[in-house]
């Protein structure tokens, strides 16, 4: 099938704002919106740049805004998105070039939180067990790709790029209630910020952007409630 | 702690962690939401199906907040007054607090908040500790 793609494009040597370039491509129904993003970059127009790494969802560094809403170019097929495909680059993040943009603030936030074991406690031999029970609890969250389909979805974070976002919070969450982790104090302070967790107004967008269909907002409200409550162990 | 370590200089906030009420505020915009949840509904319940909107006049108030059920119906109207009036307000900081980032032009519209919500509560709390019609008397235009 013929569809035509509208890509959102700036150069910032050249372009004062971005503009839509519109092409036309063939694809099968089970092409993903990457494949198509590749005939225009590699038989129309060799300019056009994005990210893109395994291909394969696994990677996370294709999400873009896909006629209107945050996923992986990887994993969108053509069948889904009808005659016309619209592909910008995430909202509020820095524009570097056509679909790329400046991931560093998104990163900064996730460093902000501690993302990473933190145990001075030597195992008393070997690895550190944990039950499946132990292993369950923070399951969802272990998933995240770092994408930022979730944090650029936010509106709160539309109207204040200070918020920490989903992202960092999914990422805390995901040690929060690791029970081989000490350090979960640590990160509750900072998402205890007024700029942490509060900001979110549990709007739901993060749950409908993920691509790994993490419960972003379940996450966020289970933090929350280790901050209210303390945590249960 | 160290929380940067781009290539690049990141503009905006890099440190959280600072002390706030945000926590307590949370749980009391929950709270408030339930307990306005019941009271809102029976109010409305109360006035459109029982009394009916027609009847809802100066003498019917006054003949509500009369008598020892009017101590009920006063403190009921109260909770609605206050809860309401703190929920609102504090929804309106959230928005303000979300949506302006200068600091001069947000300290503003939230002492416009905060003061007309103010006047609000007065004006509420002084018609139901004087009864009906008594906010006018006070002021001799009753």
């Amino acid at each position: 099938m013929r569809i035509q793609m509208r890509i959102r494009r700036f150069n910032p040597e050249t372009d004062s704002k971005p503009w839509w370039g519109e092409y036309w491509v063939d694809v099968e129904g089970s092409d993903r919106v990457l494949d198509a993003l590749h005939q225009v970059k590699w038989y129309q127009d060799g300019t056009l740049t994005l990210r893109r790494s395994c291909a394969h969802g696994i990677c996370g560094s294709d999400a873009m805004v896909i006629n209107g809403r945050n996923a992986l170019a990887c994993k969108v097929l053509m069948q889904d998105v009808g005659d016309v495909c619209q592909v910008e680059p995430l909202r509020t993040m820095p524009l570097i070039k056509d679909l790329v943009v400046d991931m560093e603030p998104f990163f900064a936030k996730y460093r902000a939180v501690l993302p990473y074991l933190i145990n001075d406690q030597l195992p008393a031999s070997g690895e550190r067990y944990q039950s499946q029970e132990a292993r369950e609890r923070y399951d969802d969250t272990t998933k995240c790709i770092l994408c930022a389909a979730c944090t650029t979805s936010c509106p709160s974070f539309w109207a204040n790029e200070d918020y920490i976002g989903p992202a960092a919070i999914v990422q805390a969450h995901r040690f929060i209630f690791d029970d081989r982790d000490t350090a979960a104090d640590l990160r509750l302070r900072v998402l205890n910020d007024v700029d942490g967790v509060w900001r979110c107004r549990t709007v739901f967008n993060c749950v409908q952007a993920c691509p790994r269909e993490i419960d972003v907002t379940r996450a966020i409200g289970e933090v929350k409630l280790a901050l209210i409550n303390g945590l249960d162990d | 702690m160290a929380f940067s370590s781009s290539s690049r200089p990141i503009k905006g906030k890099l440190r959280y962690g600072g002390t706030n009420h945000e926590h307590k505020i949370w749980l009391f915009m929950r709270l408030s939401g339930l307990v306005m949840f019941v009271t809102v509904v029976f109010h409305l319940l109360y006035m459109h199906m029982f009394v009916r909107v027609e009847n809802i006049t100066f003498d019917n108030i006054a003949e509500r907040w009369s008598g020892p059920a009017g101590v009920f119906w006063r403190l009921f109207d109260a909770s609605l007054l206050f809860i309401g009036m703190a929920h609102g307000m504090n929804g309106a900081r959230f928005s303000i607090n979300d949506y302006v980032h200068n600091k001069i032009l947000n300290l503003m519209l939230t002492g416009l908040v905060y003061g007309v919500g103010a006047l609000l509560i007065l004006a509420g709390s002084l018609a139901i500790i004087l009864g009906a019609g008594g906010l006018g008397r006070l002021l001799g235009i009753g």
